[in-house]
């Protein structure tokens, strides 16, 4: 699964990214985990089995999911995990998604 | 009442990042800005390395180091004093993404079409006489006082070709043998002219009128009173207050403000360059670098005071727990894991003391800096450079470092009450 988290210049979220790719990892799962700032959302599509919004760029998911239409899910991630770096929450969110 | 505000605030948020003229305009300078960055610290060098006054080049052994001055000047000229037509060319190429139309050629409808209602001729004095001199473009319309025409211009000549190119009845019919791209060069041809016609015109037109350029017409009457009323000490809290706000409901401040405050922060560090490069006293107070080194110093509101406070104070597992968490990326001014993980967004009791750090940040460094205790800023700092560092970077004082303890100091005194406060709260 690839997995494309969004924030506001692409460096917050960056930590977690760290925290994602190493909890995947030693859950045996093979995850493609990466960050991306706002504007790069449109060079990407077609990159990404699911995005990610960071709760600092909520405000943005109407028009994130009208740019990726159907090409992928688009979900903002819970501001407390994403403060607390719940990496397991967040990838359980990802994989939700995935499913629908 | 709370869900009122934020979805209030959400909204707004939402609509300013929706409106394509202020993403445009956020973007442009976030484009520039590496090449602010070089033209400030040429002006650096020159002050520190080649002046013989203030510079190395001052003792006999290093005077070398002065013929480097030329080179760092002809960096600093290209880079800064030509800020305007960068602004322009970017916008015009952020539009013409934007719009779906020809990037490169909507580019240069927005550069050609400012440069046609710049003045293209100087005064010179020699002796008493004042001679025009002709077919050059001085800096003073192209640099940072022509920020604001360029972007206004750019807003007009790329919506203009934009919505030309979509007018059916001006389409050159090409037979279909013809290759596409040709024919598209043509259709492009006649929203070209039109655009930069009618600008030119009006240009042209106004400057009859009024004996005036229009580029320095809105210098002075748009420009000017903007840097005058947003950069006070007044007017800077409330900039800080409003990006805490948005802060307060979890929406990224800063990035919202920035389409306001970049242009002033661009054209205060352009003066501030000019006149250090001049030799003269720099003027301008506020810059990029007092937002970064001090208003959001650590994080927006002053994270790190409040880290200090937990670590010291909270008997909350889970404060202190995420206060860890947020200690090493707050000193590179990262606060998301303290603002969403305590969290303070929607925290009747943390974001009082949020808010009144930030603006407490703002009013302690605007006066530390007019008050002449600390030097004025003119080398532009980059985001992400660890605390303290970045204070001396821009400042070039140890001065701007002891603020900075200072401001943090203050911040946790303001934190700790409610940290205490926390306590007494259930987890």
């Amino acid at each position: 699964m690839k997995i494309m988290l969004v924030c506001a210049q692409g460096l917050s979220t960056s930590l977690l990214v760290e925290k994602m790719k190493e909890y995947a990892k030693n859950e045996g799962k093979d995850y493609q985990i990466w960050a991306v700032d706002q504007a790069a959302i449109e060079r990407e599509l077609g990159n990404f089995d699911v995005l990610l919004l960071g709760p600092q760029v909520q405000h943005t998911l109407k028009r994130v999911a009208k740019l990726v239409g159907d090409a992928a899910p688009v979900a903002v991630i819970k501001p407390i995990d994403y403060g607390r770096m719940n990496a397991a929450g967040i990838l359980l969110l990802a994989e939700e998604l995935c499913k629908r | 009442m709370m869900d009122k505000f934020t979805e209030k605030l959400t909204d707004i948020a939402a609509a300013f990042e929706n409106n394509k003229h202020l993403m445009v305009i956020k973007n442009a300078f976030l484009g520039i800005m590496g090449f602010v960055i070089v033209g400030s610290f040429a002006t650096l060098f020159n002050a520190v390395l080649c002046s013989t006054t203030t510079g190395l080049a001052r003792f006999p052994a290093l005077s070398w180091l002065a013929n480097l001055s030329g080179m760092f000047s002809a960096i600093n000229n290209a880079a800064m004093n030509i800020m305007a037509v960068m602004i322009a060319v970017i916008m015009g190429f952020l539009y013409g993404r934007k719009n779906k139309v020809n990037e490169t050629t909507s580019a240069m409808v927005c550069l050609v079409s400012f440069l046609c209602i710049s003045p293209m001729s100087i005064d010179v004095k020699v002796g008493e006489a004042v001679q025009t001199v002709g077919k050059v473009l001085p800096f003073s319309s192209v640099n940072a006082e022509g920020l604001f025409a360029a972007m206004l211009i750019s807003i007009l000549a790329s919506e203009m070709f934009y919505r030309l190119t979509k007018v059916e009845a001006i389409k050159i019919k090409m037979p279909p043998q013809v290759p596409k791209n040709i024919a598209n060069t043509f259709n492009d041809l006649v929203p070209i002219a039109v655009t930069i016609l009618v600008i030119t015109a009006v240009g042209e037109g106004i400057r009859t009128v009024t004996g005036t350029y229009i580029t320095n017409i809105i210098y002075k009457l748009v420009q000017i009173p903007l840097q005058k009323v947003i950069t006070t000490p007044v007017g800077i809290v409330i900039m800080t207050f409003i990006a805490l706000m948005f802060w307060s409901v979890g929406v990224h401040g800063n990035q919202l403000i920035a389409s306001v405050r970049s242009p002033l922060e661009a054209a205060a560090l352009a003066t501030n360059i000019a006149l250090v490069d001049a030799g003269m006293q720099a003027t301008e107070v506020y810059t990029g670098a007092m937002w970064t080194v001090f208003i959001t110093m650590t994080g927006s509101g002053i994270t790190l005071s409040l880290i200090l406070a937990i670590l010291v104070f909270s008997k909350r597992e889970d404060y202190r727990a995420v206060a860890k968490l947020g200690l090493a990326p707050g000193i590179f001014g990262v606060n998301e894991p303290i603002i969403f993980g305590l969290p303070i967004v929607l925290n009747p009791l943390l974001l009082v003391p949020f808010i009144f750090s930030g603006c407490l940040a703002a009013g302690v460094s605007y006066f530390a800096i007019a008050s002449g205790f600390l030097p004025f800023n003119y080398v532009a700092t980059p985001w992400g450079l660890p605390l303290f560092v970045n204070a001396f970077v821009a400042y070039g004082s140890w001065k701007a470092i002891l603020v900075q303890i200072i401001i943090l100091g203050l911040c946790f005194l303001v934190y700790t009450p409610f940290v205490k406060a926390a306590n007494r709260v259930e987890q």
